[in-house]
């Protein structure tokens, strides 16, 4: 009886530091999954922010990519992990609310999971040719009116922010447009730079030197306020269009984790963007910070999502 | 500096340091992960490219396409030994390479495709080097149109694939066409044949499909015909080197699979499995011994192989030229720049001149690295072979079920291969044959995709492909392609009387 006494006290003993001391985070490599394939812009960024966290967080940011089903296999997988703070999951507006909307996969959705930050994001842009014969949007929408769907916009797939743009765009013009979808913003510039289409929207990161390079002419940027890249492009705003959408790129995690890890996450990838690393990547991508934290992200995306969804209804696309 | 100068000098910048090292350790990796299924020359530079990072910027590009021109090597072996394509661009060679194997030749087809492809890749280089500025403007002059009118020329080759049935043929390639259509469309996004399952978002993946269809069928039926020893472990696990005068007798085929690797390289959206597969065509087309293809022919070997080395050159084209990536493992070469702080596009060549003509020097060095790491590689993978045949089976599927997960962790992978390989199985007893499904298979997406892209482009006038040159120049020959044999056919029946009645020259086993 005194030996069980005994054994029971110092299990007890042993037992109660483990759970009063501060549980140490992270003291492993942190898993940051990528729906999209290595190379492309998601994964690019991702492992820019894992360049930037470095040093931050005390245990590195291992970028994993799970490509396939528009991005929600990514999602698929990381909402089965541990919501431990050891699992982060890549999102943005296609894989966390499009896919998901089309593809009635509610599971699969940004609100299946928990919100750390957004980081940044890209603003969209419609190109033309330097020898384009339209001047101002006024003259553009006009011959469009009179020409339906003889303006040829390249851009990626149907179902992507590229999209909602000229869609956006068409029906708040009252314009028909041809829209020819991609697989990514590479092949509709190539469509584009070879003369297959009048326009072509998408983002600066991919464009910018072909803009120095004199093969494209920025027309109209679909952002709140003029952007600093170039200043002289009006907005769809400006002309009267409500048209505005960005590629924004965030953080997300399995539903569940505790709050202090959240707020340790939202805290070094808020510091990482004043890395030096980090601002010369977002300064060649031609994006802006656009740090938002753990709740204020949600409050985003419940905005963001009704914003779509609207869209994805108008255009039909949603699965019943 | 002139051009030369800074040609020795990118050498010089590529060989100092541990530089030579590092790019022996890229092919070798390169050859490794290709020759594992399922892990494809992309996959294997992005698994590598967390190590470039420590790199300086040129270093890490001449170590990345170092896994790339390993990597186009390595999938041959399996393709050639065991009838399983250790990267996509593959597949068109193990249709004579494995053939060869069983005949005990296979140190000759695996030397054929070392030296072959490193003959290819060698001239993409020294071409693109030369040309890449006006090869850049040349890229945009292949839309989609022209995209389409090529990925319908390779399909042809499901008449030479097709045996005694060409109907088997057609239904085994519709079967193929017809997979690539699962999945979310880009061009309307909306679900195709997904059945309401999520896995089935992305489509059949390729790669996992081919091994099914190749490898794992070739498997169960090794296990249902015990007796037949198939796979033939050479006698002596050396690579006999091709010698000077069966070089020779392949150099037509080889001629022909720089030429496709070097078009279809340069023509973006198509990569190094259509290029084998329509070099593989071609070699067949213009070679003096055709009827050898199909049954062990080295020429069948050397165009496919040749062809997807080729392609190296012609992907960096647009890459390099236009910042505009030419093909996944082109992407991964940008992604390993931007993350290094440079920024691609037109201006790179002129900006960077530095770290471009160290990349073409390190292009050329791996490339001509890739025949002593070869070598060594292939030495070991000789001996594994030497196991008893249950045993040698189960490692293979074991390699296969690993390689198909490990490319993008996605379980449905292993499973389609597992499946296919029944479905694989159960064509070869009934006679259709399922290279004619891979082939559908691989061109299928382009074919699909650039059509209903070209047709929006056009505005719904189909005149588009015979308006525009180069698209109506490959549909013309097609066309003539399709209709020699018939008409040749039709010559030699009305000069002879009636008698019983000789198919069209095909010729190729459809196993």
């Amino acid at each position: 009886m005194k030996l069980l006494a005994l054994a029971l006290f110092v299990l007890i003993a042993t037992a109660t530091p483990a759970m009063t001391a501060p549980e140490a985070y992270p003291t492993r490599p942190i898993t940051f999954v990528v729906g999209f394939a290595p190379g492309g812009g998601a994964d690019v960024f991702a492992r820019a922010l894992a360049e930037g966290v470095r040093g931050i967080l005390p245990q590195p940011l291992v970028v994993e990519n799970r490509p396939g089903a528009g991005g929600t296999a990514a999602n698929a997988y990381a909402s089965s992990r541990a919501a431990d703070g050891y699992t982060l999951l890549f999102a943005h507006a296609g894989s966390s609310i499009i896919t998901p909307i089309i593809a009635n996969q509610p599971l699969l959705k940004w609100d299946a999971f928990d919100t750390i930050a957004r980081i940044h994001g890209e603003e969209e842009w419609l190109m033309v040719h330097p020898d384009a014969p339209w001047k101002t949007m006024e003259e553009l929408v006009a011959f469009a009116k009179a020409n339906p769907r003889r303006v040829r916009v390249a851009g990626s797939a149907i179902g992507g922010i590229d999209s909602f743009v000229v869609l956006s765009w068409e029906k708040a013009a009252g314009i028909d447009v041809e829209y020819v979808p991609h697989e990514g913003g590479g092949p509709a510039a190539l469509t584009f730079l070879g003369k297959n289409a009048e326009m072509l929207v998408g983002n600066m990161s991919e464009f910018f030197q072909h803009v120095l390079a004199k093969r494209m002419v920025p027309f109209v940027v679909a952002s709140e306020r003029r952007s600093p890249i170039f200043p002289q492009v009006t907005t769809f705003k400006e002309k009267g269009y409500d048209v505005v959408f960005a590629q924004w790129r965030s953080v997300l995690a399995p539903s569940g984790v505790p709050a202090s890890r959240i707020a340790t996450l939202a805290i070094a990838f808020q510091r990482a963007l004043g890395s030096d690393a980090w601002k010369r990547f977002n300064s060649n991508a031609k994006a802006v910070d656009l740090y938002l934290g753990p709740a204020d992200f949600r409050r985003f995306l419940t905005n963001e999502e009704a914003r779509l969804a609207k869209i994805i209804d108008e255009l039909g696309l949603a699965r019943r | 500096m002139g051009f030369l100068d800074q040609l020795v000098a990118g050498f010089g910048n590529a060989l100092s340091g541990s530089g030579l090292l590092i790019m022996i350790g890229g092919v070798a990796w390169g050859i490794i992960g290709g020759a594992i299924p399922g892990i494809s020359g992309a996959v294997a530079m992005a698994l590598a490219l967390p190590y470039t990072f420590s790199m300086d910027a040129a270093t890490a590009l001449v170590m990345l396409a170092g896994v790339w021109a390993g990597a186009n090597y390595g999938g041959s072996i399996p393709a050639i030994l065991m009838r399983m394509p250790g990267t996509p661009g593959s597949a068109a060679a193990l249709m004579d390479g494995y053939e060869l194997t069983r005949q005990g030749l296979a140190a000759k087809a695996l030397g054929v495709s070392l030296v072959c492809g490193t003959i290819g890749g060698l001239i993409s280089i020294i071409v693109l080097i030369a040309l890449v500025v006006p090869l850049g403007n040349l890229v945009l002059a292949f839309g989609s149109p022209e995209t389409f009118a090529l990925a319908v020329f390779g399909l042809t080759l499901i008449a030479g694939l097709s045996g005694p049935s060409i109907l088997k043929g057609l239904a085994a390639g519709a079967f193929g066409l017809l997979l690539t259509t699962v999945g979310l469309d880009t061009l309307t996004g909306s679900l195709r044949l997904t059945f309401g399952r999520r896995e089935l978002l992305a489509g059949v993946d390729i790669i996992s499909a081919m091994i099914g269809l190749f490898a794992v069928s070739e498997m169960f039926y090794q296990l249902s015909h015990p007796t037949r020893r198939d796979v033939t472990p050479p006698v002596d696990a050396r690579t006999s080197f091709p010698t000077l005068r069966e070089l020779r007798d392949v150099s037509r085929a080889t001629v022909v699979g720089t030429i496709v690797g070097l078009i279809v390289g340069i023509m973006p959206g198509a990569g190094a499995t259509a290029a084998s597969f329509v070099a593989y065509n071609e070699g067949r087309r213009w070679s003096k011994r055709p009827e050898l293809f199909g049954k062990g022919s080295l020429e069948g070997v050397a165009a496919p192989e040749t062809a997807n080395n080729a392609v190296q050159g012609g992907d960096l084209v647009p890459t390099l030229a236009l910042g505009i990536p030419g093909s996944n493992s082109a992407a991964i070469m940008l992604a390993a720049l931007i993350l290094h702080g440079i920024v691609p596009g037109p201006f790179l060549m002129s900006q960077q001149s530095k770290l471009v003509y160290t990349l073409f020097a390190g292009l050329i060095l791996v490339n001509l690295l890739m025949i002593p790491v070869g070598i060594v590689i292939l030495r070991g993978c000789l001996l594994a072979l030497r196991m008893p045949p249950p045993n040698l089976v189960a490692s293979i599927l074991a390699v296969i079920f690993i390689g198909t997960y490990a490319a993008d962790l996605f379980i449905l992978n292993p499973v389609l291969a597992l499946i296919f390989g029944v479905i694989g199985y159960g064509m070869r007893v009934t006679g259709f044959p399922p290279a004619a499904t891979v082939l559908g298979l691989v061109l299928g997406f382009l074919a699909e995709s650039e059509l209903r892209r070209s047709l929006i482009i056009s505005h719904g006038t189909w005149a588009i492909f015979f308006t525009r040159p180069i698209s109506a120049v490959l549909l013309v020959f097609t066309i003539g392609f399709l209709l020699y044999p018939l008409a040749l056919n039709l010559r030699r029946m009305r000069r002879q009387p009636p008698s019983p009645a000789t198919a069209p020259a095909s010729g190729g086993s459809s196993r």
